[in-house]
Parts: C-alpha cells; sequence; structure tokens
C-alpha cells in the first residue's frame, strides 16, 4: 500500500489504493485492457492485508465470485472495460434484486466490440444506467482526475454499503492511464454495513417502503434464503404480484428518495456565467482549460461537472439551464449524457452537443471554438 | 495565463523503452517539486508498434491531459519522427536518434527548431545493452533543457529501479548527457 502524503501514479493505481482503504479485501477479474492494473495492484496488495485476489475464467465468474463474497461479509470489487461490462450485467441485476453491496469499476475504451482497445471512451454510461435487465436505480461515479480515482473509490464503497447496491465506478482508459499526483489521506471516512443485531431479520424488506434492510451474513446463523426470484422480506419465493411489485418499488424509490444525498456536481466559474459547459471524467479536463483560455478572453462561461452520472443531477442541471443562454456538453462518445442534460434544460436553454469518438480526448482549441460559436 | 508551463514528447517503437523513459522523467520532475501530467499511448502490439509518452510539467495545477505542441520532442524511430516532426513548437528542442538522419531526407529536417543529433542507440550498444537507449536520450534531455539536473534523474533511477539494473541505467543517462 503507498504511505499518506503525495505521490506520482496511474489513475488505476489510485483505484486500487482507494478500494483497500475503503475496506475492501476480495478482488475477482477477468483481465483486460485499459483495467489491467487495478488486478495488477489488487493482486500484489490484497494479500499483504488479509485479503483474497481471484482470477476469474470471465467476466460472468468475476461479477458472480464478488456478489457471493459480499454475502460472505467481505467489502468486494471487480474492474473490467466495455466488453467484460456487459458479460457482467446479468449478475449485476441478480446484485440489483438481491440487494449486495460490491462495486465494479469499468475503464471505458473505444469500442463497441474490441474497437479500439487501448484507447479511451465514454461510450458506456448508458450501459450503466440500462445495461442490466428490469426496473432498478443505477448509482454511477465518474472520476477526472488521479485523486478522483482514489476518492470516488472510496465514495463508491461507501454508497454500496449504505444502499446495499452494486456501484459502479465508470472510469475511462484516459484517465485510468495517467500518472500525476495523488494525496493519500491519513484517514478515510469508511462507512460499515449495517447488520442485524436481534434473533430475527427480515433481510429484503422494511417497514418503510423505500428502506434499506439491514444485511445478514451466510454463516450467522440466520436462516438465510437468497433468490434473483420474486420473494418475500424474509427471502421466501413468492412470485405474487403483490410481493414482486413491493420490491421493485422499494429498490427503486431508495435510491429516488435519497438522490439529493447520492448526486454530486463539482461547479467551476458558474457564478456569473451566461454560457456552460457540462462535461464529466477525462472530457472535463480540456473543457476546464476551454473555459479558463475563454474567460481570459473575457467570455462569461463555466463548467458543471457531473461528479454522479447516475442518479443523474437532474435539479442541478435544471437550476443552470435557468441562468444560461446555451449549455454546450462535451463527451467522449456519440453524444449521451447531452440528452439528459436536453431533459433537465426543457428547453430553457439551448442544449448543444459536442461529442468525440474514435479514442481521442477532444483537445481544448476543439471545445473553445465551440464555445465561441455558442456566443455568435 | 495558463496552467502548463513545459510539455514534453518521447516517441519511438514498443520495446524501445519510451513509456518508461516517460515514467523516469515524470518521477524525477515530480520529485524535484513539480506538477506532472504522464500519459501512455501505444498499439495492441507487445513490440514494434508505435510508441508514445506524453509529459506537462507544471508548477501549478494542470488540468490538460495531452501535449498539442510540444516544447521538447525526443524521436528514437523514423516511423515516430515522421509520425510527430510536426508537433515540434517553432524554435523547440528536437532530440533525434542519430540513425534517423541517416533514414530520413534533408526535405525532412525542420530548419526552425533545435535540432540535436544523439548517437543513443551507438553509446547504449557500448555499454553492452542497446536497451538503455532511452536513457541516453534522458541524459541528454536533461543537459539541453536544466528542466532536470542529472543527479535528479539519477535518484529516480535508484528509487524506482531494481538494483542489478541501476548501474547500466546511470551509466547511460552520464553518456547521454556528455553527447549533448
Amino acid at each position: 500500500m503507498l504511505s499518506p502524503g503525495r505521490h506520482l501514479v496511474l489513475g488505476n493505481v489510485a483505484c486500487g489504493e482507494g478500494a483497500i482503504r475503503a475496506g475492501c479485501r476480495f478482488f475477482a477479474g477477468y483481465p483486460i485492457t485499459p483495467a489491467n492494473e487495478i488486478s495488477q495492484y489488487m493482486a500484489s496488495e490484497l494479500p499483504k492485508v488479509g485479503g483474497f485476489f481471484l482470477q476469474m475464467e470471465d467476466e460472468i465468474a468475476s461479477i458472480a465470485a464478488v456478489i457471493g463474497a459480499s454475502w460472505a461479509g467481505a467489502k468486494a470489487m471487480t474492474a473490467t472495460s466495455g466488453p467484460g461490462f456487459s458479460l457482467m450485467q446479468e449478475n449485476i441485476g441478480y446484485a440489483y434484486m438481491t440487494e449486495t453491496p460490491c462495486v465494479i469499476v469499468d475503464v471505458q475504451r473505444s469500442g463497441p466490440s474490441t474497437g479500439q482497445p487501448t484507447m479511451p471512451s465514454q461510450q458506456d454510461v448508458y450501459q450503466a444506467r440500462y445495461g442490466a435487465h428490469g426496473d432498478y436505480e443505477a448509482i454511477a461515479l465518474s472520476p477526472w482526475s488521479v485523486q478522483e480515482m482514489f476518492d470516488l473509490t472510496v465514495r463508491a464503497f461507501n454508497l454500496a454499503e449504505r444502499f446495499r447496491v452494486p456501484v459502479l465506478l465508470m472510469a475511462d482508459g484516459a484517465i485510468a492511464h495517467i500518472k500525476e499526483r495523488l494525496i493519500v489521506p491519513e484517514k478515510v471516512e469508511v462507512l460499515e454495513r449495517r447488520r442485524p443485531e436481534g434473533p430475527e431479520c427480515t433481510p429484503f424488506g422494511t417497514e418503510d417502503p423505500s428502506g434499506v434492510p439491514e444485511m445478514p451474513l451466510l454463516g450467522e446463523g440466520y436462516r438465510l434464503l437468497i433468490t434473483g426470484s420474486s420473494h418475500r422480506p424474509t427471502g421466501r419465493r413468492d412470485d405474487s404480484p403483490r410481493y414482486m411489485r413491493m420490491k421493485v418499488e422499494r429498490i427503486n424509490e431508495k435510491i429516488r428518495r435519497a438522490r439529493r444525498e447520492i448526486t454530486d456536481i463539482a461547479a467551476h466559474h458558474l457564478e456569473d456565467a451566461d454560457l456552460a459547459v457540462v462535461s464529466y471524467g477525462a472530457s472535463a479536463r480540456p473543457s476546464y482549460s476551454a473555459v479558463k483560455r475563454a474567460r481570459s478572453m473575457g467570455i462569461r462561461v463555466g463548467l458543471l461537472r457531473l461528479r454522479t452520472l447516475w442518479p443523474f443531477p437532474e435539479e442541478e442541471v435544471s437550476a443552470i439551464s435557468e441562468e444560461v443562454r446555451a449549455i454546450l456538453v462535451v463527451e467522449m462518445n456519440i453524444g449521451k449524457m447531452v440528452r439528459e442534460v436536453e431533459r433537465a434544460a426543457r428547453g430553457r436553454a439551448q442544449v448543444v452537443s459536442l461529442p468525440k469518438v474514435g479514442g481521442v480526448l477532444h483537445t481544448s482549441d476543439e471545445i473553445l471554438e465551440a464555445i465561441r460559436r455558442l456566443r455568435q | 495565463m495558463l496552467e502548463v508551463e513545459v510539455k514534453i514528447l518521447l516517441s519511438g517503437t514498443g520495446g524501445q523503452g519510451i513509456i518508461s523513459a516517460g515514467e523516469f522523467l515524470s518521477e524525477a520532475l515530480f520529485r524535484a517539486g513539480y506538477e506532472v501530467v504522464n500519459t501512455r499511448s501505444y498499439g495492441t502490439e507487445a513490440r514494434g508498434g508505435s510508441s508514445r509518452s506524453e509529459i506537462l510539467v507544471s508548477d501549478g495545477e494542470i488540468y490538460e491531459i495531452e501535449v498539442g505542441e510540444t516544447d521538447i520532442l525526443v524521436a528514437m524511430s523514423t516511423p515516430a519522427y515522421r509520425r510527430y516532426i510536426n508537433r515540434a513548437k517553432k524554435g523547440g528542442l528536437v532530440l533525434v536518434e542519430e540513425d534517423i538522419l541517416a533514414e530520413i531526407g534533408d526535405k525532412e529536417l525542420r530548419g526552425d527548431v533545435e535540432l540535436v543529433s544523439i548517437p543513443a542507440n551507438k553509446k547504449a550498444s557500448s555499454l553492452g545493452n542497446p536497451i538503455v537507449a532511452n536513457m541516453v536520450m534522458l541524459g541528454a534531455l536533461s543537459k539541453r533543457t536544466k528542466l532536470i539536473t542529472l543527479e535528479g534523474l539519477k535518484e529516480a533511477v535508484n528509487t524506482l529501479m531494481r538494483p542489478h539494473l541501476r548501474e547500466i541505467n546511470i551509466k547511460a543517462l552520464e553518456l547521454g548527457y556528455q553527447e549533448a
């Protein structure tokens, strides 16, 4: 592990370090560029803190092992890229249904398919929201720096434990593969799982229709039934409409109700802005440079950076749309989150997409040019 | 004022140690107190594809990730030279492996940059291992730019490299420093 203090490390290493400091003690994964340095770091560091690293036969087995480890009491994680993330989706759905806390890192690369495996993208942002089957609310975070690879990995574990859900860290091949400063703090705030104390428990239900139940562990003596099929609060299978509706509504409502607690944005220079750039992850870096350059030319533009993609920071974007004339959405895909921005803006500000595909980042020149066009 | 002060682009062919040269230089600059953003880019091949390491160096926060026009270009293979020579800023420093100059035509040279030829392959071979040509180049870069001292580079080698590799890499740094 890294000592507290200043280090020059890869984004992927910062992610692994954050995971271990958040209490992760189990990692299962299958090799894929550009996520490999996370597995490599976990393989070398987890055994030193009494944790387990497993290289599995594929991504389906990897996420299955992570879910099993979580029920055995470990904070557990896997890391992959787009194609592997696709393979995991069925079991991610199982994790939503069984309310299993775990963290899945998708270091996004340029696709579809094998595409440009060594080059970055942000093309899986909808896969994070809609990739699994059925109805659920996803939590997906988007880091823009090596420091946030650490900080948001810690947050991902805390959110997973708090809400008993899989949490998705939607990194990208650019941030994963840069080396820059990481400050490892002396202490990180770590949230522990709420576990039942008495002799009885209802592991899949609460009085509150949008509550998060306490989570018993396998082997503690509770009569524990865990199934992806419709079940009663006790875990017993029951596919009557009543129980399924109760379940599906609760696993959606527990996230919806906590939207304000979960959503997280960073606002840069927005106080007096009449134009806004919305961006996230690696794309927000050249966006920020472009905003600063535009400011030096007297253009009143600010940056709204999405640190949570899902739940989408709808209220925040909506509020900005009332203040500015136009919003430029900068992302490394064909134009995806721009639709959410349009929906939240409801026509109050003009919304313009600045997509980028081909495995390369926007340059700040391109973004600056787009900002200048908005002004006309 | 922009945050990014100095941009460096190291380029060559997979297997030449471009990524690791970038890591050593970045670590040395970071230890000297600079903020550094070091990116790497490589083909899907383990050997023989293109390989590039870019470093942004500043005494403040850095938001850019990629180097556009570069202040310092290091080219260690002819394909890399051809691909990146036009990324060198006017008046910038271009360190070129000597063998490349024998392969390219006069028309491919640029008159508006400070072009320095370094016999990195030859010097590395004289040490018994051509793989340390990357370190010869870093030694030359240290002499020509004053951005990082030779001592700073040596310290990074001593910290990051396994003990049995240190001596030859330090010698390679020294030879490059003398050569520039």
